[in-house]
């Protein structure tokens, strides 16, 4: 819609406005490390430690943590009635989310949002919250979003779109509640110059070149014409040999989407019902109530997931399940690399 | 069903017994009994029953949609779950969520020929389409039943189908592999063999739906095929681990398909277009 500038100097104010009416999400250093954090009193907000956030890639925590948390109460019975789950209405704004993210962000959304039953948690939490998103320039060697036809910016979903860039930073407001967010808010927000602007571009280009550097050999564009064909069983075992079975990749991974669901008894009146994150490489994952297990060996599971990201999700909605964050392989402790299993297929 | 697609509702126990040795019979109605007269259904589909803090499972309804009020499962003791199940008596409350999955699509049976082939516990989801059939009589055309067993005592609802015998509207054949019984006095042999009681069928005009054990499928797909029926008329109930039951979890998935919503009943075409469909 349109495009502002913010010095550095007023970040933390604007913050701090943010954060009387919002629950503010953002990306913070633990130990050089990063993770999306709730602000609360005791992480002190320092305009340094955000500008440096900013200009990192995405945080070690997926975010899907924030729209279906591991352990989520979805309802119950006891003494034969519904238990509900009250919703959380405090609005919530997360800042600093990269265009990988927002991707994992969309898978969920087909899935939870756009099919004939609804999510009613998911949807309650998207209702809540406000996106505004990062750009991401300075790609890192985990990262592979350029093979997956996605760019190191965001594209997607986001309210505002901020680009550190020199003395401060660069919005633009995508929708309506952004534009509001920016012009309502604080005061010192000013509209962006030419210069600016040309500095987003070059900070985007900068990205887009690294990305494909680090990136050299591209993908097939008929990648999941060739994963259907690949039946050979010993292809997928071969990957799948140093995979320790921890399944970090999938609990980790921004796009996986299955869930369990379990009950946890309360004193013999009845029961409380938790959704809590799945993998398909468990063993029993698919095993049916009789014993009989269709994906009884792990290189079938690990073929499942491939299937599941780059095949089946492709032909549905057009687009891979797969946003190449790369958190998949800088958590595997076996070293697998998903990009050298697809460029290899 | 509710806005929350997790929430089981919960069902009174209202009737239960063996049908055989292993498998019991569960009567169930919402205890609310306004819902229990409006919960539609098609055959084919199913529900998922749980237990408090013991776990949920799928199962295929057995009871037909065109007598509405009770739902029927017939369970048969696998797992911790059912196990459980076993342990309940008349008037204690399950947690029932659905009915879920695509169901038989009877508005294309109508006024067309239909067999039913069955093995075993397959017996649960094809009663309720028998039942439908027979409720609606006048909407199909000629109708057989063939359902094969292992020995006499292992036939569910044996009496039920032995009844079934002396209408004439209907072609019912019975058969086990082994009688040790000495008294039983239909069919010997496997399923297969009721297929040369099938004569005069018209293929083009023929729906056959098929529930079994893994195994028998090969075999009575060979003989449909024999008889001549296209391949998207021959219809079957697949067993895939549901979960959520709404197309969501990702447990009942082969390929791209979700067993929950876009099954549990297959054509035999889309099964070999399927890679590990059976």
């Amino acid at each position: 819609m349109a495009l502002y500038f913010l010095s550095r100097y007023h970040l933390t104010g604007w913050l701090r406005k943010l954060k009387e009416k919002y629950q503010v999400i953002l990306p913070q250093y633990y130990e050089a490390k990063l993770y999306y954090e709730k602000l609360n009193g005791e992480n002190v907000l320092s305009e340094e430690n955000f500008y440096h956030a900013l200009r990192k890639i995405r945080p070690a925590n997926p975010l899907k943590e924030f729209f279906f948390t591991p352990k989520l109460k979805v309802g119950g019975l006891v003494e034969n009635k519904a238990v509900l789950v009250p919703f959380d209405d405090t609005p919530r704004i997360i800042i600093g989310v990269k265009n990988c993210d927002l991707h994992g962000l969309r898978v969920h959304e087909k899935m939870y949002l756009a099919a004939e039953y609804q999510d009613p948690f998911h949807k309650h939490e998207r209702s809540r919250t406000i996106i505004i998103s990062a750009d991401c320039p300075e790609p890192e060697e985990t990262c592979f979003c350029n093979l997956l036809d996605l760019k190191p910016y965001p594209e997607i979903i986001s309210d505002i779109i901020i680009t550190p860039i020199t003395g401060g930073y660069l919005f633009e407001s995508i929708s309506r509640v952004g534009e509001d967010l920016i012009i309502n808010t604080d005061h010192n927000f000013r509209a962006a110059t030419q210069e600016n602007i040309a500095e987003r571009a070059a900070i985007r280009s900068y990205a887009l070149e690294k990305l494909q550097k680090i990136n050299q050999k591209s993908l097939s564009v008929e990648l999941s014409e060739h994963i259907k064909h690949k039946t050979e069983h010993e292809f997928w075992q071969t990957h799948a040999l140093s995979c320790v079975e921890c399944f970090g990749c999938l609990l980790i991974c921004p796009t996986c989407f299955c869930f369990l669901l379990y009950d946890v008894p309360i004193n013999d009146k009845g029961f409380e019902r938790y959704k809590i994150w799945d993998a398909c490489y468990y063993n029993a994952y698919a095993r049916v109530g009789g014993g009989a297990n269709p994906r009884a060996e792990f290189g079938q599971r690990f073929r499942n997931r491939f299937h599941c990201k780059f095949m089946n999700f492709y032909w549905e909605h057009k687009f891979y399940a797969c946003s190449g964050c790369g958190r998949c392989f800088a958590v595997c402790m076996g070293k697998i690399d998903i990009r050298k299993i697809l460029v290899e297929v | 069903m509710s806005d929350n697609i997790y929430l089981p509702e919960p069902m009174r126990i209202v009737r239960r017994y063996d049908l055989t040795e292993d498998v019991r019979f569960f009567q169930v109605r919402p205890v609310d009994m306004e819902r229990a007269l409006k919960l539609s259904y098609l055959p084919g589909q199913f529900m998922m029953v749980s237990i408090a803090g013991v776990g949920e499972a799928p199962f295929s309804i057995s009871s037909t949609p065109s007598r509405p009020g009770l739902i029927e499962f017939g369970i048969r003791k696998v797992g911790v779950l059912t196990e459980q199940l076993f342990k309940l008596k008349e008037n204690e409350i399950i947690g029932v969520r659905g009915p879920f999955g695509n169901g038989f699509p009877v508005d294309k049976f109508k006024n067309k020929d239909i067999i039913i082939v069955v093995g075993g516990l397959g017996a649960v989801p094809l009663r309720s389409l028998l039942l439908y059939c027979l409720d609606n009589r006048d909407q199909f055309g000629k109708i057989y039943f063939l359902y094969g067993a292992r020995r006499p005592a292992e036939m569910l609802f044996r009496r039920e189908f032995l009844e079934l015998k002396q209408r004439d509207d209907l072609y019912c054949y019975l058969t086990v592999d082994k009688d040790d019984t000495g008294r039983w006095t239909e069919n010997i042999g496997v399923v297969t063999t009721l297929f040369k009681k099938l004569t005069n069928i018209d293929p083009e005009n023929t729906y056959v739906t098929v529930c079994g054990p893994p195994v028998m499928y090969k075999f009575v797909i060979d003989e449909i095929i024999k008889l001549g029926i296209p391949k998207h008329q021959i219809l079957m109930t697949l067993e895939r681990r549901m979960h959520c039951g709404v197309g969501k979890c990702g447990h009942c998935v082969i390929g791209s398909i979700y067993t929950c919503i876009d099954g549990p009943v297959f054509s035999y075409w889309d099964v070999i277009h399927m890679k590990d469909l059976i």
